[in-house]
């Protein structure tokens, strides 16, 4: 039959004021539109090793926000700031299966922000404390890019967020594997060899990858974790990036409403709580992948 | 290298007339009509189906069918080729080869001035792509509810070394000899689609259509077995609810 497209999950563009201003009133009263309370996540499910192809790779489906990261890697330079440590590059694709919403220049333009976001959130100048020792080459010259290819299959609500834990997922399960510089021969130059052993390959420490956490004002309250509708209703977002170890975090404020310093801070907080839980989540299924790699490789 | 070895074996260990491990999962993708995860042996693709639904362009409209929406893209993650961006020929090339063989299939004076979007997204590339993405696109479609003349499946075939070798891996592919991908509707006996890539001896010509119309008909049968256990599977969670 045709669609229907007047319900409370359609697209943005959809939405009518009666059915905003219902969404607005329960989440008021601490009541959403699917049961959760003001502070709780969607159930989520982290999967690794999806992707043969690639060094390292996740899909993250957190509600109906389906995102697939893979990664592979490439020689390259290192950043200037960092000459002992290797560098992230990150590309991100809206794939036409999330529907005609995001097709063309609406797909390109959320794509566009969200490598944004993550480069910022990444860039170790902000404040990221990722260690990328373990890809330096040459210090200064040689080193290990990891190409980040972030695939969106679905969108409802929370991407930033959903794209981070999909990333830290898909670094620390990844095998990347080990370049050393041979002995340079007589006359020649020193050639860089790659280990094709599959156990030497290195893995990286994701304990400080930082993880994007939104925090968003719908009516009076504060909620974690929006669906598309939500999202359509709030006035202002908050959204920190907290990093695992040490609760340091940036934050940016987006949306048409403004927020009082006060409030501001208090969201910013109840970012920041929200780090350990995602990251126990995360760590759980990194370590049911290493251990089902264990059980393959015996 | 050596494609077949003295034993009859090839690079993955394969007979030659033997198809890779098949799996699929069904619905994989809650948002859209219909949807559908296929995986012959590495490759990987998925597939979302929209519709019938109102044409988004009205130059697209047609009076008295459904206009077929049809767009393939590959990840960059998919291979080990780096990604050229926006204007991959090999996605286009798929999109025009997938459009033209679900316009066989699908009923098209089903819902006449309406539009059906088909997108597939291949996720890893190990050879046999316009195949995957056919068949993916045919179990969406069925999973989404459009109706289609039968379960068209389609397989490819690699000619080296002289044998006919089914379902080509990626390395099979780029190894010089011709690669055949044959679309069929069994029931009727037509091939909705054939295409040659590379130079095939004339003679070799019949044994390697009738080798690849033979393992799109076992893959065909898979689909159908797929798509009947998932039926059955939808009618005792609605036994069970009631």
């Amino acid at each position: 039959f045709p669609r229907q497209k007047y319900c409370l999950t359609a697209p943005l563009e959809m939405g009518f004021g009666s059915e905003l201003a219902f969404v607005v009133r329960g989440c008021e009263t601490g009541i959403r539109e699917d049961g959760r309370s003001c502070k709780e996540w969607r159930p989520a499910s982290v999967q690794t090793d999806v992707i043969l192809s690639a060094i390292g790779s996740s899909r993250v489906r957190l509600g109906g926000t389906d995102v697939l990261v893979g990664i592979k890697f490439d020689l390259g330079t290192p950043h200037v700031s960092q000459p002992h440590a290797g560098r992230l590059q990150f590309s991100v694709e809206c794939s036409p299966c999330i529907g005609s919403s995001h097709q063309g220049r609406a797909g390109e333009a959320v794509s566009a922000a969200l490598t944004a976001q993550l480069e910022h959130a990444f860039d170790p100048s902000s404040g990221n404390r990722l260690d990328l020792s373990a890809l330096c080459i040459v210090p200064a010259k040689q080193c290990l890019v990891l190409q980040v290819d972030v695939l969106i299959l679905s969108i409802d609500g929370s991407l930033p967020d959903a794209a981070s834990l999909a990333i830290k997922a898909a670094l620390g399960a990844a095998q990347v594997p080990s370049v050393t510089l041979a002995e340079a021969t007589e006359g020649g130059e020193a050639e860089l060899q790659l280990d094709d052993d599959p156990s030497a390959t290195l893995t990286i420490d994701t304990r400080a990858c930082p993880l994007l956490v939104s925090v968003a004002r719908v009516g009076n309250s504060s909620l974690v974790d929006l669906t598309a509708t939500e999202e359509a209703c709030c006035s202002a977002t908050v959204q920190a990036v907290v990093s695992g170890d040490q609760p340091r975090g940036s934050l940016s404020l987006r949306g048409d409403a403004g927020v009082s310093p006060d409030l501001l801070l208090d969201m910013f907080d109840q970012a920041l709580g929200c780090g350990p839980a995602l990251d126990s989540q995360l760590a759980g299924a990194v370590h049911n992948a290493l251990k089902s790699r264990e059980v393959e490789a015996a | 290298m050596e494609f077949v070895s003295p034993e009859g074996l090839r690079l993955d260990g394969r007979r030659p007339k033997e198809l890779r491990r098949l799996a699929c999962e069904l619905g994989c993708l809650p948002h859209a009509d219909g949807s559908a995860q296929l995986q012959m042996g590495n490759t990987k693709v998925v597939a979302a189906v929209f519709g019938p639904h109102e044409v988004t362009n009205r130059g697209d409209m047609v009076n008295d069918r459904i206009f077929i929406n049809a767009e393939v893209a590959i990840a960059g993650f998919a291979s080990d080729r780096k990604k050229i961006g926006r204007g991959d020929r090999r996605a286009a090339e798929l999109t025009r080869s997938l459009r033209g063989a679900l316009e066989q299939t699908v009923l098209l004076e089903q819902a006449p001035r309406s539009q059906v979007d088909v997108f597939v997204h291949v996720l890893v590339a190990d050879g046999g792509l316009l195949p995957a993405c056919i068949n993916a696109a045919v179990l969406a479609l069925a999973h989404a509810g459009v109706r289609q003349r039968d379960t068209m499946a389609a397989c490819s075939v690699a000619y080296l070394e002289s044998t006919p070798l089914l379902d080509a891996g990626a390395a099979e592919e780029s190894g010089g000899g011709a690669v055949i991908v044959a679309a069929l509707l069994q029931a009727a006996e037509v091939l909705p689609l054939l295409t040659v890539d590379r130079k095939l001896p004339l003679e070799t010509l019949e044994a390697v259509i009738e080798l690849a119309a033979a393992g799109a008909a076992a893959v065909s049968q898979w689909m159908k077995a797929q798509l009947l256990d998932h039926v059955q599977k939808l009618a005792i969670c609605q036994a069970v609810a009631r």
